[in-house]
Order: structure tokens, then C-alpha cells, then sequence
């Protein structure tokens, strides 16, 4: 016959433990409900901000290491006008560099037969693949597979209801053009990057539909092995105050300081949702104050001592509180992927090309 | 089989920061096998006596002995042993868990003992059938009847197979007839096993049923029965 694992506590058996706390559930479903619909609230809510609010912040972070990949520095444009191609080149031909790609950057708006979108045209130039960011690899043909047109991640394909070898019109610098759709990405492609607001052109192409013939936003460096430090320098030296020598990952740290109120007020909220939580269980627990005075009292006279009520009364609070924060877990997860599921508008307008929708799970 | 010993206990409270002395120099000595009643109006100290005895409460002065032992000198942890091995207490208002039946509640006690609850519900079978409630095994209290409920009471208080067996007012809650067949099960129990038994009570019925009855009034003990209590029940 084999002994089931059954622990003794203080000289009580667990099993017990569990036996008198169903026999105390059974008579108390409802204060043990209130109680534990407090601590569950109060788990659910925050538990569903925090993770909303990390998981905006974790998929801008997704996005731009799967563009940026292995770049450390970038010399960014100081304002929408960006600065001179040569500028760029001289950057790259610096000696510390190892890998440098071009971008261009404009806010446009892509119009098809389903409806429009604001997005951001980014121009970019096949050494971007260079970088081994997640998004970019399998663009290795990309010169083929966007030459005369552009690409669009599945999000902003479906949103306007186009595929690929569909036309579209995008408008940008006050032109608008009639521009073939070469390819919808998905994020089976491109990651993360497929829920951005974004259309991908070769630099040529986008210089031309932005009005920008010559101009780039953006250079991303690799600088050599130990060679970061010098690189930094000469780039400030190079840039002369032309453009902004910055982290390549700066657009994220600027993410995050922009996000701050945003964060703050989740954090507040959460906090209301603790104390909501933990005022529930509290009238819960003075409910039934008298009957456990008594019940106490009853169990010290037969015998049991006060450690053991202590154990007993730790163990029910445990039990109640394990259970009701596993239901909060999973309420909170629901509430994070339906109401908490949205990015403030001026986040979503300040960094359009990141995807700072909250990205709870990963979509196939 | 022990007696119950109790010798010049003194025990005060403190009342609107007046002491008040509960229990003043009692000596009282329960003998196996003897029922005990303790006959007194309220605030007489009868229910400070019976905690005494059961260790839940300790002597100002004095000695509250059980077989060899002081309890009043014993740890508080072994003071709980004691309860929990040989002490069996039968409250007037029953005390039982609302949720359990009537095997949960008779087992209560041996929980704190280490025995799992099946075991500890084969040992309270017997004691329940004992007293009359074999076919209610798995009531909860509010269905069972305020005598059936006391019975349950008073298995658990037996289930441990008690050396002593307090009971404080265990009829209060009864109607005469079922006062009357609760105040006999506990003499019959008390003298099949000569175990002391002493019984709290303003009950006059206990009177016919008890080996002995002694008065409390103002903590002070006094043997037999106080004319004005036998005039006022006459």
C-alpha cells in the first residue's frame, strides 16, 4: 500500500489543513467569493495595465531591433528635411565603420480600396540587410522585390484592402502618387514590423515619391570592433552640427520618456486597483471577524494551540489568495489583450514606424 | 483513572480598573467517576472554575491539579496538549462548525492531534452512534435539532477519550425533556468510564442527576445547594 505524501504542519496534516478549509468554504461561500473577487479585481487590473503598458513599450523595442539589428549608432536628421546624401557617404567611408545603411523617413498617407492610413514612408538601401535584423532578412532580394514600388506589412495591406500587384495612392510632400504595391509582408516575414504603420520603398524610390532627391534621415552605423569611441568622434566631427549623432536604439529611449505620463497614470490606476482590491478582501475578512473569534476560541478549548491556529489561518489566506490572484492573472491577461489593448493617439502619431500597440501574444 | 484536584485557587479580574475576585480560595476535589455540579447565579465565577480546570485560563494562587500534575504550572503549549489528550469540554452554545456535519464537528478535536480525517472519523463514528445520532452522521448543524446538535457537542468532547469532562451549561440551549436525557448520557458516560465529570449549571432537573452539587456565590464555594436557589426552583 503506498503512503500519499501528506505533510505534517505544526502536528496537523496538510490534508487536514485542506478538509477544515473546504468545510470553512462550504459555509462561507460568499464572504470567501467577496474576498476573493477583491483580491482577484486587484490582481486583474493591475496585472492588465502593467502588462499592457510593458508590452507597448517591449513591441516598440521588437520592432526596432528587427530593423536595426546589430547597429550601435545612427546619424539622425535634425528635422523632416534630413540632410545630404554625401553627408551619409562620408560617414560611411570613415575607417572605424563596418556596416552603414541609409533611410529615409517621411510621413505620408496610403490610400486604397478599402480606406486610407497615416503611415511612414521609409526608403531604405540594401545594406540595412547587413545589420541581420529579424525583419530585414528575408528582404535579401529586396532590390528585386520592391523595384518600382513599395511594400506594405500585412497590418496596412489588409487595413486598406490591398495584396500584392495592387496600386495604391500615396500621398506625400503634397504630391499624390499612383505607386504599385510589390509586396504585402507578413509577420511571418518581417516579425513584429508587419503590425507598423509603414510602407517599405529603395531609397531612390522614396527620395522621388517624397520630393526629396538627394536627401536621407537617417544613417545606421556598425563601427568595428574597439573601434566604437572613435567612430562616435569623428561622426560628431563629420556631422558638425548637421545631423544628430545619437544610439542607434535613441528613437526607443525617446519612446520611453514620451511614454512617461502614459506610465505614470497606468501605475496610479494600478495602485486605485490595489486599494479597490484590498478593500474588498478587508470587509470580506471584518464580515466574518465575529464567527472566527468564535471558531478560534472553540478550537484553543479543544485543543489546538495557537500556532496551529495561526498555521491554519496563514494557510487559508494563502489558499484564498493563491487562487483568487490566478484568476486575476487570467482576467488581467483579458483585459491587457481587449480594453487595455490601445496606445495613446500621440504616441501612435510621434512614432509611427514603431508598434507601440501592446503585443500580449505573438500573432501567427 | 485521576481525580480532579482544586486547592485554594484564587483568580481576579479586573473590572472598570476595580479588581474583582472571580474565584476567592476554592478547594474542590472530583473524584473518578464522579458528576459534580456547580450551582451558582451568574458572575458567581462557575465558568472561571471550569476554565481553570481546563487549563485555558491560570490561577492567580493556588494549584489546579489533574492526576499528578499542576496544570496551572504547565507551558502553554502543554497546557494545550493537555486539553487536546485529556480534557473533554461541552460548551452551552455548542460552538460546531457551520460547514461540517456532524462527523466533521465530532472529530474536530484529534485534528490537532496529527490523525488524518478519515481516521479521525472512524474514531468518532462509534461516539456519535453513542449518542443517538448514528442516522445523522452527515448532517451539517443547521439541519440538525438544538438537542441533536449538543449531542454532536458532546461526542466531540468524548472522542478523544477524555480523562475529564467539563461541560458548561450543556442544557441551556434544551428544552426540559431534552435537558433531562443530555444531563443523564453525560452521568451514564461519566460512571461507565469513572472518569470526573464536572458539570455548570443553572438547570434545577441536574440536581436529581449529579453525585454531587455544590454552590458558588460571589467565588466563594459552598457544598450543597443554597436554600434560596432550592426556594426558587421549588
Amino acid at each position: 500500500m503506498t503512503r500519499r505524501f501528506d505533510p505534517t504542519l505544526r502536528g496537523m496534516r496538510t490534508s487536514t489543513l485542506v478538509r477544515l478549509y473546504r468545510i470553512r468554504l462550504r459555509d462561507h461561500r460568499v464572504q470567501e467569493l467577496l474576498a476573493g473577487s477583491g483580491i482577484a479585481v486587484g490582481v486583474a487590473l493591475v496585472f492588465g495595465v502593467l502588462v499592457a503598458n510593458t508590452s507597448a513599450t517591449g513591441s516598440a523595442r521588437e520592432v526596432l531591433n528587427a530593423v536595426n539589428g546589430s547597429a550601435q549608432l545612427q546619424l539622425a536628421a535634425r528635422s523632416t528635411e534630413g540632410f545630404s546624401e554625401q553627408l551619409a557617404e562620408k560617414a560611411s567611408t570613415l575607417s572605424g565603420v563596418q556596416d552603414s545603411a541609409y533611410l529615409l523617413r517621411v510621413n505620408a498617407m496610403i490610400v486604397g480600396p478599402s480606406g486610407r492610413q497615416s503611415i511612414q514612408l521609409v526608403g531604405v538601401t540594401a545594406g540595412l540587410i547587413g545589420f541581420g535584423g529579424a525583419a530585414t532578412q528575408d528582404l535579401g532580394a529586396g532590390e528585386a522585390v520592391l523595384t518600382g514600388g513599395i511594400g506594405l506589412p500585412s497590418s496596412v495591406g489588409n487595413a486598406i484592402g490591398v495584396d500584392g500587384g495592387d496600386t495604391v495612392t500615396l500621398l506625400a510632400a503634397g504630391q499624390a502618387h499612383r505607386v504599385s504595391v510589390r509586396a504585402v509582408f507578413n509577420s511571418g516575414a518581417i516579425g513584429a514590423l508587419a503590425e507598423s504603420a509603414l510602407a517599405v520603398a529603395l531609397l531612390p524610390e522614396a527620395q522621388t515619391l517624397a520630393a526629396e532627391p538627394g536627401r536621407v534621415t537617417q544613417v545606421l552605423i556598425r563601427a568595428r570592433p574597439g573601434a566604437e569611441s572613435r567612430v562616435e568622434r569623428e561622426l560628431r566631427v563629420l556631422a558638425n552640427g548637421r545631423a544628430n549623432v545619437v544610439p542607434a536604439d535613441n528613437e526607443l529611449r525617446l519612446l520611453n520618456e514620451t511614454a512617461g505620463p502614459t506610465s505614470q497614470s497606468t501605475r496610479l490606476f494600478a495602485g486605485i486597483s490595489l486599494m479597490i482590491g484590498f478593500l474588498l478582501a478587508l470587509q470580506a475578512v471584518l464580515l466574518t471577524v465575529p464567527e472566527r473569534r468564535r471558531l478560534i476560541a472553540e478550537m484553543i478549548s479543544q485543543g489546538f494551540d495557537s500556532k496551529q491556529m495561526t498555521i491554519m489561518l496563514i494557510f487559508e489566506a494563502v489558499a484564498l489568495g493563491l487562487g483568487a490572484s490566478l484568476v486575476g492573472v487570467a482576467l488581467g491577461e483579458l483585459l491587457a489583450r481587449t480594453f487595455f489593448a490601445q496606445s495613446p493617439v500621440y504616441l501612435e502619431v510621434a512614432f509611427p514606424s514603431a508598434n507601440i500597440s501592446p503585443s500580449i501574444s505573438r500573432r501567427s | 483513572m485521576s481525580s480532579l484536584e482544586l486547592r485554594e485557587v484564587v483568580k481576579h479580574y479586573h473590572a472598570g480598573g476595580e479588581p474583582v475576585r472571580a474565584v476567592d480560595r476554592v478547594s474542590l476535589t472530583v473524584a473518578p467517576g464522579e458528576f459534580v455540579a456547580l450551582y451558582g447565579p451568574s458572575g458567581s465565577g462557575k465558568t472561571t472554575l471550569l476554565l481553570l480546570a481546563a487549563g485555558l485560563m491560570t490561577p492567580d494562587a493556588g494549584t489546579v491539579r489533574f492526576g499528578e500534575r499542576d496544570i496551572s504550572r504547565l507551558s502553554p503549549n502543554d497546557r494545550a496538549l493537555y486539553r487536546r489528550r485529556e480534557v473533554g469540554f461541552v460548551f452551552q452554545s455548542f460552538h460546531l462548525m457551520p460547514g461540517g456535519t456532524a462527523l466533521d464537528n465530532a472529530a474536530l478535536k484529534l485534528l490537532s492531534d496529527g490523525w488524518s480525517m478519515n481516521k479521525a472519523h472512524r474514531a468518532a463514528r462509534p461516539w456519535l452512534d453513542r449518542v443517538g445520532l448514528d442516522e445523522r452522521l452527515h448532517h451539517k448543524p443547521a439541519e440538525l435539532s438544538m438537542g441533536e446538535r449538543q449531542r454532536v457537542a458532546i461526542a466531540r468532547a468524548l472522542v478523544n477519550e477524555p480523562g475529564l469532562l467539563l461541560t458548561d451549561e450543556p442544557t441551556g440551549s434544551l428544552d426540559s425533556k431534552r435537558g433531562r436525557e443530555t444531563l443523564e448520557l453525560l452521568r451514564e458516560i461519566c460512571h461507565e468510564r469513572g472518569i470526573p465529570a464536572v458539570l455548570v449549571t443553572h438547570d434545577p432537573q441536574a440536581v436529581g442527576v449529579v453525585d454531587t452539587v455544590h454552590t458558588l456565590r460571589d467565588g466563594h464555594l459552598g457544598a450543597g445547594l443554597d436554600a434560596d436557589l432550592e426556594v426558587v426552583w421549588k
